[in-house]
């Protein structure tokens, strides 16, 4: 199997669980959704969600020297595949749209979106050259400006493991030990193992999820977390789906979100994705739930 | 020197682009044009029943115009980026010039083309760079055309499922002088409702029969769904409209000559002109596109009355291969065969004008009788009520007997007719009616019954009698063209006098 072949089978498995998702939240309301988001090269999110969407709204950036042939491919599969009248396409690079609220020829990013699936092909963590992590501020922008229409909706977030070092993740990951602490838990075993694990994964699926949570309880949403999902993409690069639902609720109104959310987090196992075929795994990471146990029956004995 | 090798320069790019064209919408029509050639070509060759749907999308900075049609092999993609190069057959299809495609340099930075063509296993995608070749053409170089179209055309090849066969455009980067014009979505689709051969709107009545007489009167008559962002487009009609006529217009006056042109009408159901303008009158079509506007077959068919093209609404399908639309589609080339295109159509006009005349007529019958039943009525109730003076008997008898002759002037000329219509003859039972109770009323009224006195009423003494008669015949006078203001000034007078000289009763 070619690294591409094996790239659209496991991408092809994580469109599957995401698709899952979207009939699960939106049942009642299939067939009259939008989408915003990166759809793949082949737009294969964009077809196999036609069913469910009545409008897309798609990014592509184009490569300056192209001229505009990438986003002119888009349109002509957009075309082909009969979603020409449903798509909108926006040009520039997803990030700035969200942050400036319109596309670099001036189209407006008209809010809400049901599903919004950021299909980053670099990591989420990266820094401009001013050293500001634009990405994840474009996150939070998105969160924001969503929450004006107090709508549910579906986020996906891929991305690869770029920029993962950051020391944004390890701080983060500190203030989480110090979280748990104040309700009354000790994390620092738990915690330790992620930050000490083998594999990045395991960091980006805690750090990931709680900036959405915290973001989205900022203004009154919950957020459900599904199974982090990694897998091995194009030219083998090791990549993570997130896949947030978000409700509206006015009584959430926390800065922090309560600690059964910030347990779920830590405690849910990842889905891994090999050959296009799902198995969960918690990557020999300790639970915390486990670990309150045990703290309970030390309490005891 | 060495520029005497060559036989065209950049400059003509110039006048070939945006010289042809002074509507910027005319550009999105000609991609139209080559799309619908594109998929009769493509029916042609697979035997499909019907056409798939053009796709317009607006999407700011770009235009794209894609269709399902017969596509281009290597050989047509290279030769589709050559100026005025075009082997279509002018019997077969609605562009010919191959110079409709380049209206796209004079809107647009690009011109990107990705097509495929069934049995061809490779799509090729064509980069015209409208804006490079136009600037340095502009430029005071002025370099020969095969060297701006060798460095600012590309085309790339890629593999592609070999069932496929389509044709993608994509007027890239819109300039900023088009923008207002083609980015404005309600005037753009005004433009293809009007000029490209989309079916008519099935919210007018007769669109299935219009569209059914059409197909087996013209061998070659197709229209085609238009998507405009996703919205289907049909011709657009004017409300109140009566039933369709069709009108085959030959050669000559032998039925059995060929047919020049076919042409349906309806008429308006209500007053002269219909009250929507814009979607009133005649269009002229060749392949079901509009070759002017409205005002062209006034112009052309209306010598006399040319008011009248507007009573009406409908298409001329001109069928004459000789006849030869402009290159910008306002007209027909100056030729015999538009000649005796223009004296035949004149047929249609007056065939309008007589029908309009008949129809004025009938409609002014109609009135006629409408008015005097309503003048029966009102005289009727005040003679039986003794309400009118005996001063204005000659006026309203004056005015009950020329009504009777008007009714009776039109029983006769309708009722005269050679063929008279179903109308005419409801028209003339109806007149007959109302002008048999108008004479009876009129007689009535002659022999003096049912008009009052006021001067024997109040027992005016003599000198008063001729006083007041003065004032009235001053009156008459004064009022001799509204008989109705007369009728209340007197009525008026008489109250006075009533309630001033009328003796108490015994």
């Amino acid at each position: 199997m070619t690294t591409s072949s094996r790239f659209t089978v496991n991408k092809q498995a994580v469109r599957d669980l995401q698709s899952q998702t979207i009939q699960r939240f939106f049942k009642d309301r299939l067939g009259k959704l939008k989408y915003f988001g990166l759809p793949s090269d082949e737009m294969k999110d964009i077809i196999d969600w036609q069913p469910f969407f009545s409008r897309f709204v798609a990014v592509e950036r184009g490569v300056p020297p192209d001229g505009g042939e990438r986003q002119h491919l888009l349109m002509l599969n957009a075309f082909r595949n009969n979603v020409l009248s449903k798509l909108v396409l926006l040009r520039g690079d997803v990030d700035r749209i969200i942050l400036d609220g319109r596309d670099e020829d001036g189209n407006i990013l008209d809010y809400p979106f049901d599903v919004v699936t950021l299909d980053y092909s670099g990591g989420l963590l990266y820094r401009d050259t001013k050293g500001q992590q634009y990405r994840l501020a474009a996150i939070r922008e998105l969160v924001c400006k969503q929450a004006r229409h107090k709508l549910g909706y579906l986020l996906f977030i891929s991305s690869n493991l770029d920029n993962c070092k950051d020391a944004e993740v390890e701080k983060t990951l500190q203030n989480i030990k110090t979280e748990l602490l104040r309700y009354g838990v000790i994390g620092d075993e738990v915690i330790s193992a992620y930050l000490h694990h083998d594999n990045y994964e395991p960091r980006l699926k805690i750090y990931v999820p709680y900036f959405v949570n915290q973001v989205a309880s900022g203004v009154n949403y919950n957020c459900d977390t599904e199974h982090t999902i990694f897998y091995l993409g194009n030219q083998d690069v090791r990549m993570m789906n997130f896949r947030f639902c978000l409700t509206y609720d006015p009584r959430t109104t926390a800065p922090r979100f309560p600690r059964e959310r910030l347990a779920q987090i830590i405690n849910s196992s990842m889905v891994e994705i090999k050959g296009g075929k799902c198995s969960e795994t918690n990557l020999g990471l300790p639970n915390l739930k486990k670990l309150m146990i045990d703290l309970e029956k030390s309490k005891v004995q | 020197m060495a520029k005497d090798k060559y036989f065209a320069y950049g400059a003509v790019l110039e006048a070939l682009s945006s010289g042809l064209y002074p509507d910027k919408r005319y550009v999105i029509r000609e991609f139209a044009q080559n799309a619908f050639d594109a998929l009769n070509a493509w029916r042609k060759v697979s035997g499909e029943q019907s056409l798939s749907p053009i796709e317009i999308k607006i999407q700011r900075p770009s235009i794209f115009i894609a269709d399902w049609g017969i596509g281009m092999d290597q050989n047509e993609a290279e030769k589709f980026r050559y100026l005025g190069y075009s082997t279509k057959d002018k019997k077969e299809n609605v562009g010919f010039r191959g110079i409709g495609k380049d209206s796209g340099l004079a809107v647009a930075e690009k011109i990107i083309v990705t097509t495929s063509k069934a049995d061809v296993p490779m799509r090729y995608t064509i980069v015209i760079d409208a804006q490079k070749m136009l600037e340095e053409s502009a430029s005071g170089r002025n370099p020969p055309l095969e060297e701006l179209l060798a460095n600012y055309t590309t085309i790339k090849d890629k593999p592609e499922d070999k069932a496929e066969h389509y044709t993608f455009v994509e007027l890239h980067k819109i300039r900023k002088d088009a923008q207002d014009v083609l980015f404005n979505i309600d005037g753009l689709r005004e433009h293809l409702r009007r000029n490209c051969p989309v079916p008519l709107d099935p919210n007018f009545n007769y669109a299935d029969e219009v569209t059914a007489r059409l197909k087996t009167n013209i061998p070659s008559f197709a229209d085609v769904d238009i998507l405009l962002n996703g919205e289907k487009l049909y011709k657009p009609f004017p409300p109140n409209y009566t039933r369709p006529e069709y009108a085959p217009i030959f050669l000559n006056e032998e039925e059995s000559a060929p047919l020049l042109a076919y042409c349906w009408y309806c008429g308006n159901s209500e007053k002269g002109q219909f009250a929507d303008k814009e979607n009133s009158g005649l269009i002229y079509r060749v392949k079901n596109f509009a070759i002017g506007d409205r005002q062209l077959t006034r112009e052309t068919l209306w010598t006399a009355t040319p008011e009248r093209a507007f009573y009406f609404f409908g298409e001329v399908h001109v069928l004459d291969e000789a006849v030869i639309p402009s290159s910008d589609r306002t007209d027909f080339e100056d030729s015999e065969a538009r000649v005796r295109l223009y004296q035949r159509c004149r047929r249609i006009a007056q065939i309008l004008n007589q029908r309009a005349g008949t129809e004025s007529a009938q409609r002014t019958f109609g009135e006629a009788i409408g008015g005097a039943t309503e003048l029966i009525n009102l005289r009727q109730s005040e003679v039986t009520q003794s309400q009118l003076a005996i001063e204005i008997k000659p006026d309203v008898v004056y005015e009950l007997r020329k009504t009777v002759e008007d009714l009776q002037k039109r029983i006769d000329r309708t009722a005269g007719k050679r063929k008279p219509s179903q109308k005419d003859i409801q028209l003339v039972n109806r007149g007959e009616k109302v002008l048999k109770n108008a004479k009876g009323l009129l007689k009535r009224m002659e022999s003096g019954k049912g008009f009052s006195d006021i001067t024997q009423q109040l027992e005016l003494g003599e000198q008063a009698k001729q006083v007041y008669q003065i004032v009235i015949e001053c009156l008459r006078e004064e009022f001799s063209s509204d008989l109705k203001r007369l009728e209340r000034v007197v009525d008026s007078i008489n109250k006075a006098l009533s309630r001033v000289f009328k003796r108490p009763s015994a």
